[in-house]
Formats: C-alpha cells, structure tokens, sequence
C-alpha cells in the first residue's frame, strides 16, 4: 500500500526522472526502465541485466527483513556474469544489523595485501539519492570446480552503503575481476540512478 | 482444458449446501484452473513468473489449497503442483547461472527429469530457445552460450570439429557430470587439449618468429576458453608463454587482426595438426581414452593441514584394520551418552550440542532412527565417493568419513597411522580436523531421522519375491543447505572461540564454508554449492516437481476409483477400497512432504542466522576466516 509520505516521495522521483514507468507502466522504446521496489527504493535498471529472481528457497525477503533486486549483467556463458543487486535492510533484519557490520562482513581483512584492487565505484560527492554512503570495495572467489580453494575465479566488488536512521541500504556489484573495470560504469550509472525512498 | 474448467465449475457448482471445509470453493477452482493452464503447453504460456504464484499459492495455510484440489482432483492437483514447481525451477537455473554449471542443470531437468519434457520443454536444450526468448529476453546470449549451441561456437571451433555437423553436435547433451559420458564441454576441451599440443609443436617449426601473435591470438583465447571450464592451469600457462615468445606483448599493442584473417590463419594452423596428428573424427575416441588423465592436470589443491614441517617423511596409508578402530576412539554412544574424540571437540557449541543432543535423544533412540556408527573408509570412483570428505547413508544408516582425510592429515603432521592411534594429542587433532565433515554428515543423519518421523519415506520398490519394501526419502538442495549452514556456524564458532590458532588446523575448505556462512548467510552456501559440486541434485522446487510427478500413476488411480465409488449401483469392491484409502493417503504423505520440507528450510535458515549474528555480531570472526585463507598465512 502507498502511503501519503511515500507517494510523494514516488511523485517526486516521478517528475525528476520523467519516466514512462511511473506513467503507467508501459515504458516506451528507448525508455528507461524504472525498477521500483515497495516503499524502500527506486533505480533505473541497466539495459540488457535481468532482474534475478529472489531464490524462492529459505526464508523470503520479507521473513528476513531484506528488501531488494538483484540484477544479472551480460555474459559470454563462460565466466559468471556480473551481478548488481540493490537492497534495504531493516533495523531488525536477519542478516546483518547495522551498516558498519555489514561493511566489516564485505571488506578486505586488515593485513590482506593483493597484487590488484579493484577501483571503488565514481560517486560524486560520495552521496547517493542526496544521501551520505560509504563507498569500499572487495576481493572474494569463487570455488573451483574441484572444490579447491583458488580454482575458482577472483571475484571484485564494488560497493556504496547509505546508512539512515533506520536501517540502511546497500548496493553492491560483484564481477570476475577480468570484467570489473568493464561494468562499473554501469553500477556507477544504477548507483547515480538510486532514489531512496525511506527517511 | 476448457472442457476439464467446465467440469470443475459444474462440480463445485453442484456441491450441496452442506459442502465440506476441505472442498475447493469457486474461487479456489479458478486459482487452480489458472495454474494448469499456465502449464499446459497447447495455450502457450508456460510463464515462470504465474507459476511462482502458483507455488505460493500451494503453499500457504500449510498447503490447505493443495489439500482441498487433491481431495476432488488428484490428478490435477499432481500435474499443477508438479509442472510449476518444475518451470519455477527452470527460470532459476538460466537466471542464476552461467556456463558449465547452467548446462550441468539443464541437463538435469531435461534430460533426467520428465515434467519439463512433458510441456515440451526439452529434453534438447535448444527445444527451450523460444521459452528463453520470451520469458528471459536478457538472457539469451548466456542461455546459449551456457549450453554450447553450434552457432556461438564461432569458426575457429566449427573448423577443428571436422566430424561434427549442428545435428551431431544437437544430438550431443551440453554436460554431462560423469567423466566417461561425452557431452559438448568435454568435446571442446578435449579439442583445445589436442589443438594446444599441435599448435604449441606446429609453432616451433612454422610461426616461431616474433609479432606474429596477433595472427594467433584469436585461436589462443579459443582454446584458453575451453580449457579454462577444467582449470586446466598447466595448458593455459603453456599458451601464454607461447603467446609472450610470439611477441604478445609487441601484438597487444596493435589492433587485433581482422577476424576473417584470424580465422583464415587459424584454419590453416588446424588442418596442418589435424593432418600431422590424423586427430580429424577421433575426439570420441579421444575422450574416453583420456579424461581420467585429465585431474593430472588440474588444479593445485591449497594447503592440506597446516600442521607439521621439516625432515622427509614417505606417508603411510591407514589400513583397514586401523581404520576400524578409528570409528568407535572418535564417536559413539554408549548409555545414551555420546563419547569419544569428536563429542569432545563439539561440545560447548551451538551445531554441536545439538548433534550430541540428536545422538543423546531417548525418545528417538527408541526408534534407533538416532544409532551412531562411524565408519573410516576408503571413498570409491565407482560412487563418487573418491572425492568426498565423508558421507551419510539412509540406506544402512551409517556415517563414513573417508580414509583419505586421515591419510592427509598423518602425511601432514608426519606420522603413520599406527603412532596416531597411540597419540591421544594426535587424536585430539584428527578429531578437530573431521569434526566439520562429521557435524554436516551427522545434520544429514538428523535430516533421515526426519524424514522417517513424518512417514516421508516413500516406496522405491517391493521385491516380489520376499515382498520386502525398500524405500527412501527425496534428496533435495535444501538438506545440503541445512548441512552445511551447520558445519559452517561450528566452524565460525570454534573460530569465534579459538582464533587462527584453532583455524590453522582446518582443512582450507571448511574455513571457506565458515567465510561464505558468515559473508552471505545460507543463501551464499546454498547457491554457490548448487552451482559446483551439488549440480547432480534438485532444488527443492525441482525435487517437488519430480516427486509429485512420481505420484502421478497414484492420482490417476485415485481419481478413478473415486469417480466410481460415486457412481450410483456401482460399489468398490473391498481391494479397490482399500487401494483408494491407501492411494489418497500416499498422495496426502507427498503433499505435505512438499509443504513441510519447505517450511523446514526456512526454520533452519532463521536458526542458522540467528547463530551467524550471536557467533560474529560486528564481523570479526569473518576477518580472522579471511586471514587464515589469504595465501601464506593458513599455515604454519
């Protein structure tokens, strides 16, 4: 349900973006298309990412407090595809409370000496939708296919959290990291793109 | 359909006033109605996106829905649960995933599963390229990728391929996870090993000269490609030395070669090696002849346990005889009382104490659903159980731990199985070293014990010469998420406890099961797991969808039975009412399997959370993790 303070906040990033999905969506070509999730955020999704469906397995999003999108990006099929995923997590959320817990689960480890970093992602001001966010990037892996540790691809992240009152938001792009410099425009672009719509 | 919606309609229509709670109300049937037609493949639709309502909507209140359409129509009850359950789980797997593990799945749901190929999807992979089109528009290209299709090959393959055509290479499934069956993946990596060698030897007599890497850069990253789906690292390496003594460096700089020069050049290379080696139209041949070989030269594993160091030390294989003692010195119980090494290192932790509260459970030991007996043994090709840590079986309820996890660790501290089983310390840290695998094996167990509890075991098959039952108990992702969630909160907890000092004794892929539960919770596990080494098995929805499948001959036959039971003047006879009474209680057990295994998995992903919060509330449980796995510092 919309409520009055939301919907002029949907007005408002209505009359900012001009976009044919807040006018009935039915975007027109050449559109951009205007993902809307709940009361919790608005962002243009990429052109040509799907919107990877929520697992459906376990506990749902609203079980765990964990309200988003996750975006799958082009893939040649062989490597993983990059992923951008966009959520909001409440004050009483089942995976990680607070922003500065969440930063800590995703950061490098104090000491951890790579002989590459991926760049953090543009984001002018360091302020997304008006929004103070922390910016910060990783390196994890996959696992190999023959479940050895390092067989799998390095995986580099790029990452803007926006701490509010309650709760918090976290955008988050994830790419193997011979392609993290070839997409992050594109998280750039989705992160330039993100409306909050909770205070 | 149309006529079975008339029919439904009439019959609820038709019900008395005094209908029963349990019967479908107007509304209800047009809920149902709805989804089977989304499924039926004559109207076209097959939309994931309604058949996820339809999940949803079979499962809430408990399943009440799907309990209510059963109970009057069985059969279609199966077929709807069964077919959105199965499209659902389509969608998920080209969603999520990409390459050889996609291809994996699909081969799984469209070539070993029936309820995809019974809406006519599948069980070519290529038979899905209209359903992908109009459903995943964006993952077109990945889709086709994924599954190896003959027109993103692109000519530097179609040209090595001398025997195969598009139909051949269409009649081929895109992987296959047994070594010795052919599938796409293998042909091509199986071709790029070959054309490697030929081209590497081919190099040193006729394109040795520098700056001509350009011209074989397009071939290279060919065969890297295929070469990299089996971490085939030695091979890639030999290629990028080649490419950097052609020059790589020089040719980088400049723009790549036009991609029919390339092609040309590239043929040219190909027919030259395939007449050097006559290779044309043997890569089946080729295969089966040396796939096996081919761990050789995979991968090299990371660390082993970090225990130890120095002199030269030639390890010594536990013997069955050892191994027989090791089972009962590390786990058993005894007066309702478990003992032994491994209760030792789980007690005092959350996953832990409640496997020794499973084991220690008087009122399951009643049933002996909860019997510990630990088993040493060596893993078999013939299973699949060469490359497993350890396993649980329901079928003789056993839990095996495999010898060459105890091989490992003598080899790595520098003693012979015989001084182990003399050294209480060494004991102490050979119990620390399985102890991860036993929690999951032993989370397996509890799963069995589960599934016997609510009667969902269902029949395989009766031996009609004995008449004795054999039956089982569906084996979905959801028990491999449950199971490693646990092992992966005893892990983090010990760490919690015990610091690097407790990690440096772990083998490197229980602290990376313990960094992706703290990282990314059981949905991390869960998908990351699906995605590698547990691509053989379904998710739950897939699981649902064959299960229900199965049940299908019951509900024709239930369906039957009870249209003739309510025919005026025709009575069932005494067997037929005892089959419609036992059939529509079969159908009930499957029903609420489904149901109840999925409100299962979320009880024990809240659980499983709520410990990663208490274990690692401010993350830095998850930093030491990452420490122990950063190359270098996990062993001593």
């Amino acid at each position: 349900m919309m409520t009055r303070r939301n919907f002029l906040f949907y007005a408002m990033f209505c009359l900012m973006t001009a976009s044919a999905a807040c006018a009935g969506n039915t975007p027109a070509p050449g559109d951009k298309k205007v993902h809307r999730e709940g009361n919790f955020f608005a962002a243009v999704l990429p052109e040509g990412w799907t919107i990877v469906p929520a697992s459906g397995l376990g506990l749902s999003p609203e079980e765990k407090k964990v309200y988003g999108v996750s975006l799958s990006g082009p893939s040649d099929g062989l490597a993983s595809a990059p992923l951008i995923s966009a959520h909001y997590y409440a004050p009483d959320n089942l995976m990680d409370k607070n922003p500065e817990k969440y930063i800590r689960v995703h950061s490098l480890p104090e000491g951890a000496k790579p002989a590459a970093m991926p760049a953090p992602p543009k984001v002018p001001g360091a302020k997304v939708g008006g929004r103070k966010a922390r910016l910060f990037v990783n390196i994890t892996h996959e696992r190999g296919a023959d479940r050895t540790i390092g067989g799998g691809a390095e995986i580099w992240e790029g990452f803007a959290v926006i701490p509010l009152k309650k709760g918090y938001y976290a955008l988050r792009y994830s790419a193997p990291a011979a392609k993290y410099t070839q997409f992050l425009p594109v998280f750039e672009a989705f992160v330039a793109s993100f409306k909050p719509l909770m205070k | 359909m149309k006529r079975t919606l008339i029919l439904l309609l009439l019959l609820v229509v038709s019900a008395p006033s005094g209908a029963r709670a349990d019967q479908l109300s107007a509304a209800d049937t047009q809920v149902v109605q709805d989804c089977i037609d989304n499924v039926n493949p004559d109207k076209g639709t097959l939309s994931p996106k309604k058949a996820d309502e339809c999940v949803d909507k079979f499962n809430e209140d408990s399943g009440a829905l799907l309990d209510r359409a059963s109970a009057d129509f069985p059969q279609m009850a199966v077929e709807a649960a069964a077919r959105n359950n199965a499209l659902s789980d389509l969608r998920d797997i080209i969603a999520k995933y990409d390459g050889r593990p996609m291809a994996l799945a699909l081969t799984r749901v469209l070539q070993e599963r029936k309820v995809l190929p019974q809406m006519r999807l599948g069980p070519k992979p290529e038979s899905l390229n209209d359903w992908v089109a109009r459903h995943l528009s964006s993952r077109v290209t990945p889709f086709k990728s994924g599954i190896r299709s003959w027109d993103t090959l692109g000519n530097i393959r179609i040209q090595a391929m001398k025997t195969q055509t598009e139909a051949s290479w269409a009649e081929l499934v895109p992987a296959d996870r047994e070594n010795s069956n052919t599938d796409r993946y293998k042909v091509l990596y199986f071709l790029a090993r070959e054309k490697t060698e030929e081209l590497l030897k081919t190099a040193q007599v006729a394109a040795k000269k520098k700056g001509s890497a350009a011209a074989y850069a397009p071939l290279v990253q060919v065969l890297k490609e295929d070469l990299a789906v089996f971490n085939d690292k030695p091979r890639i390496a030999k290629l990028d030395k080649f490419m950097e003594d052609l020059g790589a460096g020089e040719a980088a700089a400049d723009k790549p070669a036009a991609p029919t020069a390339a092609d040309k050049k590239t043929g040219e290379v190909l027919d030259a090696a395939n007449r050097l080696k006559g290779a044309a139209g043997k890569e089946d041949a080729f295969l089966a002849r040396t796939f096996d070989k081919a761990k050789e030269g995979a991968g090299d594993a990371d660390g082993g346990v970090g225990i130890g160091g120095g002199s030269k030390f030639t390890p010594v294989p536990i013997t069955e005889a050892q191994a027989a003692q090791l089972g009962p010195k590390m786990g058993e119980v005894k007066n309702g009382k478990m003992t032994g090494a491994l209760a030792e290192e789980m007690r005092g932790t959350k996953a832990g104490d409640e496997i020794i509260a499973f084991f220690e459970d008087p009122k399951i030991a009643k049933t002996g659903a909860n019997s510990l007996n630990l088993k040493f043994v060596k893993g078999s090709e013939a299973d699949g159980t060469d490359t497993a840590l350890g396993w649980y079986s329901s079928d003789d309820k056993v839990t095996r731990i495999n010898t060459d996890v105890v091989d490992k660790f003598c080899a790595s501290r520098k003693i012979t199985p015989e001084q182990l089983l003399k050294d209480d310390a060494a004991m102490r840290d050979l119990a620390t070293y399985v102890a991860p695998t036993f929690v999951h094996e032993s989370a397996h167990h509890r799963q069995d014990a589960w599934n016997t509890s609510k009667g969902f075991n269902f029949l395989r098959w009766t031996d009609p010469a004995t008449g004795k039952v054999d039956k089982f108990s569906p084996y979905q992702m959801e028990m491999e998420a449950e199971a490693f969630g646990m092992n992966g909160a005893f892990t983090a907890e010990k760490a919690q406890k015990q610091g690097l000092t407790y990690l440096k004794k772990l083998d490197p892929i229980d602290r990376d099961d313990a960094e992706r539960y703290l990282e990314d919770g059981v949905d991390g596990l869960r998908r990351q797991y699906h995605g590698d080494s547990y691509t053989q098995i379904d998710s739950i929805k897939g699981e649902a969808a064959r299960q229900l499948s199965n049940a299908s001959y019951t509900a024709s036959r239930v369906q039957t039975l009870a249209a003739k039971a309510q025919q005026k003047g025709v009575g069932l006879t005494p067997e037929e009412q005892q089959e419609l009474g036992e059939g529509r209680q079969a159908l009930k057990t499957r029903f609420k399997w489904y149901v109840d295994t999925l409100a299962k998995s979320k009880t024990d992903e809240r659980k499983l959370l709520g410990w990663r919060d208490s274990i690692d509330p401010e993350g830095k449980v998850l930093s030491t993790i990452k420490i122990s796995l950063l190359p270098g510092q996990g062993d001593e």
